[in-house]
């Protein structure tokens, strides 16, 4: 949550909230409040969300002509963009690009609440549909994933190996070395392992099918790009990371979000596949998918990432914490896709 | 000033407040709930709050709420003259209230406690229909109990095996170990009462009247007026969730040797006016059985291990112990119901 909050910190301290920002936009300034990583603004012609574009422009059209595409599939649980004067949906300032979405008030989701839950699995699953024939004029490098799992599972196995190697050769090994190294060949066997489970699946012919048809995902699901409304609408905000890629991505990913809250409880994960299944069926090659999902350790590789890369500047007790917490998320998925085997394959 | 608060420099905090929120500033005296400011416009109360500003925009509107759907006996989140409802001071957050004289609430008699559960019913009943103000962030607890009541257990059993794996038990582990099963059970009981007595109904029903429960309705969050009323305090973490939640809370802080009598009589009040049926009788005893201070205690020390203290876990797993254990009769009493 912390280093949610930080980033949040650092991604709002970059924007230049200057009065000609403004003026510019034809808008007259009343309030501004910062609500996670966008401000809200209150001006003379309502509510809005400032936004600055952290992407390249062909990323930002690809999100803009995928929220449009959406929108003109029937799908409205999204917030529309707010053309700028000159008919574009960005405005440049200063060499900085901003833009404006409509603002709906709200609550986040919150996954332990079954009710939020079922109505954000069945907004997925809408989207996914909605979401299907979606042809980008440019589809930018890195926003395309038909069939590059496997690929990135290698990538992701050898940067954890090298990883491991740059932490056996420290010559003084702190507590956080140490619980990583613990546990940091269980994780890299579960990766080729999920490797090898993946290839004998049919992924292949499911990306196939999915570029066929033009599969977009939204690639970041949380809890806090779902909003409910007072009036029971459900909106889903922030497209910044979608992508074109197999549906399973986002269902899987969902799953795992929730089953961080909830010990991996199998009937909890169960439930979200069935709630989805009944809006958007999913076949037995794509459960099966599931399982090299579930099982490459991605928090593990994240987080080994941040410190031994990236390096956060995060304090060391919040990282011993977080290597423990994923850690532990390493054996206990293992007997949750054990569960999910037996139940659901 | 000394405390909490001591930190503060008086002549600041008073132009401040004076510039902020136009009032002139005679005398400020500090009290264990926050800071008095004897103004031109009556006696105010300066508090600190860990909200951040949509946090605090949230209980502000649910004050008012509640004040403009008839529950008068609450005292509103003052408005500055940027129409803020906090101010910023020393990189903290602070609210400016009304102060109303008078003194925590001794719920000892039936008349008493049948005067406090009224008026949390009258509360409940004013917090309908609320729609936070714009901006704000609201604090959502609809729905999650049963599925955290599930994963905690879950958590228990997973320390449970941390502890047998140790070759070399301390204290804490011992008083753990001998008392983990027992509550074990009453969280997975709470969980099953929760399920089979029609939580997510009620769940659904309180998302449908968009209802706002106070969340810390202890009885040291009311106060007995000088005129003899009651006078509802902390609404700061108030919350989207079910009636009975509070009710929960409340009857928990009832002590003495009469709590059943002070129990039926705070019940048999808030019926009176917001019917409590029997599957909210058992919502009630779920609640009270889920063993959330010996969780919180544990949990800290076998999870997050944050300012991991032995001796301080200790004494604070003892006395979680005693207060699980003083729920009991309670929970008897609920349950022969």
């Amino acid at each position: 949550m912390e280093e949610n909050r930080q980033l949040e910190r650092e991604l709002l301290s970059e924007y230049n909230l200057d009065v000609k920002l403004f003026e510019a936009m034809g808008l007259k300034i009343k309030q501004i409040t910062p609500v996670r990583s966008v401000y809200r603004i209150v001006t003379d012609r309502g509510f809005f969300c400032l936004k600055k574009l952290r992407f390249p422009i062909e990323d930002m059209e690809f999100i803009f002509e995928a929220v449009e595409h959406l929108r003109g599939k029937g799908f409205c649980n999204t917030f529309s963009v707010v053309k700028q004067k000159n008919g574009d949906n960005f405005i440049d300032f200063k060499g900085e690009k901003y833009f404006l979405t409509e603002w709906i008030d709200g609550r986040e989701c919150d996954f332990q609440n079954p009710m939020d839950l079922d109505a954000a699995v069945c907004v997925l699953a809408s989207l996914h549909i909605a979401g299907e024939g979606y042809s980008p004029a440019i589809c930018p490098q890195g926003r395309c994933f038909f069939g590059e799992w496997p690929e990135n599972f290698i990538r992701r196995i050898d940067e954890m190996k090298r990883i491991r190697e740059q932490a056996l050769s420290k010559p003084g090994k702190s507590d956080i070395d140490k619980i990583y190294l613990n546990y940091v060949d269980m994780c890299i066997n579960d990766g080729e392992e999920a490797l090898l489970l993946l290839n004998k699946t049919d992924y292949k012919g499911l990306s196939e099918d999915a570029k066929r048809k033009g599969s977009f995902i939204h690639h970041d699901f949380a809890h806090h790009n779902i909003l409910h409304t007072f009036d029971g609408k459900t909106y889903v905000g922030d497209f910044d990371y979608s992508i074109m890629d197999i549906k399973m991505h986002d269902v899987g990913s969902l799953i795992i979000r929730n089953m961080k809250k909830t010990n991996w409880d199998i009937d909890k994960a169960l439930d979200i596949l069935e709630g989805y299944d009944q809006r958007n069926p999913i076949s037995y090659e794509e459960l099966k998918v599931l399982v090299p999902f579930f099982l490459f350790p991605q928090d593990f590789r994240m987080i080994s990432r941040q410190y031994y890369i990236e390096r956060k500047a995060w304090d060391e007790e919040d990282y011993e914490d977080k290597i423990n917490i994923k850690s532990e998320y390493a054996m206990m998925r293992r007997k949750f896709i054990e569960e999910y085997e037996k139940r659901v394959l | 000033m000394t405390s909490g608060y001591g930190k503060l420099k008086r002549h600041d905090l008073k132009l401040l407040v004076e510039s902020l929120y136009g009032l002139e500033v005679k005398n400020m005296q500090e009290g264990d709930r926050g800071i008095f400011l004897y103004t031109d416009k009556g006696i105010k109360r300066l508090k600190a709050t860990n909200s951040d500003e949509a946090k605090i925009l949230f209980s502000a509107s649910a004050y008012e709420h509640i004040y403009n759907n008839g529950f008068r006996q609450i005292s509103c989140i003052n408005r500055n003259l940027n129409g803020s409802y906090h101010m910023r001071y020393d990189k903290g957050n602070y609210i400016l209230q009304n102060f109303t004289k008078g003194r925590v609430y001794k719920v000892k008699t039936r008349e008493a406690a049948a005067a406090v559960g009224k008026a949390l019913a009258e509360l409940h009943k004013a917090g309908e229909q609320f729609v936070p103000a714009p901006g704000s962030r609201a604090r959502v607890d609809w729905g999650k109990w049963a599925e955290k009541f599930k994963a905690n257990s879950i958590s228990l059993k997973k320390f449970k095996e941390i502890v047998y794996m140790k070759e070399k038990i301390n204290r804490f582990d011992k008083l753990f170990t001998e008392n983990v099963d027992g509550f074990l059970e009453n969280m997975q009981c709470s969980c099953a009462l929760l399920k089979e007595n029609g939580y997510l109904d009620m769940v659904r029903q309180a998302m449908a009247r968009n209802q706002i429960t106070h969340g810390e309705f202890k009885k040291h969050s009311v106060m007995e007026e000088e005129t003899g009323g009651v006078f509802v305090t902390n609404l700061e973490e108030c919350s989207y969730d079910i009636c009975e939640a509070d009710i929960a809370v409340l009857f928990e802080s009832f002590s003495g040797k009469n709590k059943i009598e002070l129990i039926a009589s705070a019940a048999e009040a808030y019926s009176s006016l917001k019917p409590l049926g029997r599957y909210s009788i058992k919502i009630i005893t779920a609640f009270l059985l889920c063993p959330k201070k010996f969780y919180k205690v544990v949990e800290s020390a076998y999870g997050r291990r944050k300012n991991y203290n032995e001796i301080e876990l200790v004494q604070k797993l003892e006395r979680s112990i005693k207060k699980e254990k003083r729920k009991e009769e309670a929970i008897r009493f609920l349950d022969s119901l």
